[in-house]
């Protein structure tokens, strides 16, 4: 990528991030209510009150947006009203919780879903095929809640194997470091599930489209007739199939931000999704701001790392092969 | 009983007592913990959502306050009857004695000598007088702080005493001085300025005085407090308290079934049956200070001083009241674990329940008193009119709530039996509490915790109360809530109170429609004393694991974690 491109780039991405906290804060503020009325009728009204003087959420909608854009500028993420301490600290928090969930699950279900997807391309038609791909499609179809929740009820409340929510047992620290480290892998189990099992049909279904064409095109038919084995004609195959799939991860990858939210939310497991849910209800906007803002960043960089790989893969979609495909077309 | 005669009676407790606690604190010192006998063991709190902080003057939420409520101590404490009166009904805490002054004006609190903070610093009368400035400022935004109006000022007589100015003598100024405030470390927080207080590492990271101090808190996961073992009054009975946060109900209940807690509050009607069938589970009777009504809006829903077109008219209002089978209406919603509110309080809170009558359910003589007052159904489409208004009216109830949600549906069904065409309004809570707040409303389900001795009374049906939504305005009510609450003749205050209750329910400014019994569920290998009304946690520190009954994880003992 050039200079003068990846600084294109980045401006398209500033602005992209920019145009959706903003978004995201106005869409927040003209919704009924503020932080103080989120506290509900617990907390009497002339308390409310004054927690709105305090925190300036009475003043005009404008100067409060002029403030938190000056300061997110300098880079500061401003204060969460509802967990009381400064946003930064919140999404430190959150952050590598999601990761520790999105990461595992999109590897498996990369893994996995590739996997599939290529046995099920190069053996398009037959019956092992049509069994999986009907099996795939029920998977995709289910929503990731109603599956979590599925998984949370059978294995953790019916019959106990795994348990049912949060990131460690109670008494983590109190165990010894084997059994931290059993602990944590047990605690991902379910909500890692969750996640990579909708990602696995997703990516079966693509690999499976892009295998099967691949396989008809000329060159494997060549490969096939000049006598190469079989694996070795379809391991070219599955690597000339994989420019979708790869433009597919990018697509996915920021994706699967979105979609942990409600997995997270059931597995009360403490990473973006959780504390965006809560930051919603309870009106805190800042957190909410923050949170879109890292989330169209890693969105910007999903699809700055997608055209990275499909460039690695196609050297033709490099620039000056781009501008030689264009010429000659 | 005079105030006068309060003073010195506390003395001989206060000596007795911190000499009793210290012979605890020695006893403690050697004794193996985690093992057997009084002490040891984990309790586990499921809890549907993280606190808010830990600083105790803006406590919002109920974990707040039963972590604050461990590791805090407050000057006394009341004791399980929620006598306001005086200082009879309180227990010696940060304070071992208490003297009046001849006027009243004044009480001066000596505290405990041997108190000291959980980083070992002692506790001094200054933490008082800071901590009272504390919750009065501007900067801080207390939720308490409406309930201190009566005290002039905090003053530090000796390093040991503090005393507190009064504006007028009521018999609620002992209650004032003690209930509503936590003490704070002024050697660690005076440094800080006041409006950066809530944002300080201290509200994520208290230093208390109480039998419990704070261990840790891993945001979205847990927070724990763990038996100071050098308290005066004696380490507290477990080892530890874990609040295990769970990100809604049904989550949390998932980690109670589940075996991953040992207790959970907010226990859901459908599943009050399993607990009961569960067999390392027990349900405790708990009674919960909060009351529900359907309450009108007595002006109009833009927020204008002029009168509702509906409920502007108390006999409209009455009637509406007599259209309502409540003991119906809460059997459906509570079943067996509800009861018709009798007024503005839960039974638990009013001084003569027999002494004033209900409005009937009568719904022959609701139509009569709406025709009287000229609503008719004059087009025979089931609602009635009056000078081209139906009796028609939006309900807000707040989406959170579900037991609110059933008596919103409920009304509807029973209002529409005399023509009045009622129609919930389900808000998210924000939004509810906007338009509640911005009096735009015609009537809303709402609930109010009341406070022990009814003293918030005036802030919620007061004339100018600010929780007075619905703005009810009663110079009569209001004469009499004053008399009751400022008469230092108990008989007279209760005749007050009486009257005063007696004179809301005729003016009906709202269907008192339920008190709730708030059972929760504990795992069976614990003792517990009765829970008080005001909030489970406040004897947490006596609560104690069966010897015979203990699982691993009562066993740990009070050693360090990785």
């Amino acid at each position: 990528m050039s200079s003068r491109r990846l600084l294109a780039r980045t401006w398209q991405c500033a602005l992209v991030i920019l145009t959706a906290a903003t978004l995201a804060f106005f869409c927040l503020h003209l919704a009924p209510g503020d932080p103080a009325a989120a506290l509900g009728d617990a907390v009497p009204p002339d308390v409310r009150a004054r927690m709105r003087a305090l925190y300036g959420f009475d003043e005009p909608l404008l100067s409060q947006y002029g403030r938190w854009l000056g300061a997110l500028l300098q880079g500061d993420l401003g204060w969460s009203t509802q967990q009381r301490r400064p946003v930064v600290d919140v999404l430190m928090d959150a952050l590598p919780n999601t990761l520790m969930l999105i990461l595992p699950a999109f590897v498996l279900s990369a893994g996995i879903g590739m996997a599939i997807g290529a046995w099920q391309g190069a053996h398009a038609h037959s019956r092992h095929d049509r069994i999986t791909s009907t099996l795939l499609l029920v998977i995709y179809s289910v929503p990731e809640f109603w599956l979590a929740m599925a998984l949370m009820l059978l294995f953790a409340r019916t019959w106990q194997w795994l348990p049912a929510t949060g990131v460690t047992s109670e008494l983590y620290p109190y165990l010894s470091t084997g059994a931290q480290l059993l602990d944590r892998l047990q605690h991902l189990v379910l909500p890692v599930t969750s996640v990579a099992l909708i990602g696995v049909a997703t990516f079966a279904r693509y690999q499976r489209s892009s295998m099967r064409d691949t396989v008809d095109l000329p060159f494997v038919r060549t490969a096939s007739a000049s006598g190469l084995p079989r694996s070795r004609v379809l391991r070219g195959a599955w690597r000339a199939s994989l420019l979708p799939v790869i433009t597919l991860a990018g697509v996915l990858l920021p994706s699967y931000l979105a979609g942990v939210i409600f997995v997270e939310q059931i597995f009360s497991w403490p990473g973006l999704g959780y504390v965006l849910l809560r930051a919603i209800a309870a009106r805190d906007y800042a957190v909410v701001a923050s949170c879109v803002v890292l989330g169209s960043t890693l969105t910007a960089l999903g699809a700055w790392l997608a055209e990275w790989l499909r460039e690695r893969a196609d050297p033709r979609l490099r620039d000056g092969a781009s501008r030689h495909v264009t010429a000659n077309a | 009983m005079s105030p006068t005669r309060f003073r010195c009676s506390v003395l001989v407790q206060g000596a007795v007592a911190s000499l009793l606690a210290a012979l605890a604190a020695c006893g403690d010192a050697g004794r193996p913990t985690g093992e057997t006998g009084e002490t040891g063991g984990t309790l586990i709190v499921a809890v549907p959502a993280e606190p808010a902080t830990l600083f105790p003057p803006l406590a919002e939420t109920s974990q707040d306050a039963a972590i604050i409520g461990a590791v805090f101590d407050r000057l006394a404490e009341i004791g399980p009857e929620l006598e306001t009166y005086g200082d009879s009904g309180f227990r010696p805490r940060l304070a071992s004695s208490w003297i009046w002054a001849g006027d009243s004006l004044s009480i001066a609190f000596t505290v405990d000598s041997l108190a000291h903070w959980h980083d070992g610093q002692p506790v001094v009368a200054t933490d008082v007088q800071y901590t009272f400035q504390v919750y009065t400022s501007d900067s801080v935004a207390a939720n308490n702080r409406t309930m201190l109006g009566n005290i002039d000022s905090v003053t530090v007589r000796d390093p040991r005493t503090a005393v507190f100015w009064f504006k007028r003598r009521t018999p609620q100024q002992f209650y004032d001085a003690t209930y509503h405030m936590y003490v704070l470390p002024s050697h660690l927080l005076a440094g800080t300025p006041m409006q950066q207080l809530a944002a300080s590492p201290f509200a994520r990271n208290p230093v208390g005085s109480g039998r419990f101090r704070f261990g840790n808190w891993v945001a979205g996961q847990r927070v724990e407090i763990v038996a100071d073992t050098s308290n005066p009054r004696g380490r507290a009975k477990l080892d530890r308290v874990i609040w295990s946060i769970a990100s809604d109900f049904g989550a949390a209940t998932v980690k109670l079934f589940a075996g991953e807690a040992d207790f959970f509050e907010y226990i859901r009607q459908g599943d009050l049956g399993q607990i009961a069938r569960a067999p390392s589970l027990r349900l405790v009777d708990n009674r919960a200070l909060q009351y529900f009504f359907l309450g009108f809006n007595l002006h109009d829903a833009s927020g204008s001083a002029a009168p509702h077109p509906i409920f502007g008219d108390v006999q409209v209002r009455r009637a509406l009241h007599m259209a309502v089978d409540r003991a119906s209406v809460v059997r459906n919603t509570y079943d067996s674990l509800g009861l018709v509110a009798l007024g503005p309080a839960p039974r638990a809170l009013i001084p003569d329940t027999s002494g004033f009558k209900q409005l009937p359910y009568d719904p022959a003589a609701a139509r009569a008193m709406l025709d009287s007052a000229g609503w008719l159904d004059t087009n025979n489409d089931g609602v009635r009119e009056h000078e081209g208004k139906r009796l028609s009216f939006e309900v807000l109830v707040p989406s959170s709530s579900a037991g609110r949600r059933s008596l919103a549906i409920l009304l509807q069904e029973q209002l529409r039996a005399v023509g009045a065409e009622v129609k919930p309004l389900v808000l998210e809570v924000s939004a509810f509490s906007t338009r509640t707040d911005g009096r735009q409303f015609d009537a809303y389900v709402g609930g109010w915790a009341s406070s022990p001795g009814l003293v918030g009374m005036p802030q919620t049906w007061g004339a100018k109360g600010s929780g007075n939504v619905g703005r009810y305005r009663s110079v009569t009510f209001d004469a009499l809530v004053d008399s009751a609450l400022t008469t230092f003749n108990r008989d007279a205050s209760h005749r007050y109170w009486t009257r005063a209750f007696q004179q809301i329910v005729n003016d009906a400014p709202a269907i008192w429609l339920a008190e709730q019994r708030a059972p929760v569920a504990l795992h069976k290998r614990f003792i517990v004393p009765p829970l008080r009304p005001d909030g489970w946690y406040a004897d947490l520190a006596d609560w104690r694991v069966d010897p015979a009954q203990r699982i691993d994880r009562d066993r740990i003992g009070l050693g360090a974690a990785r």
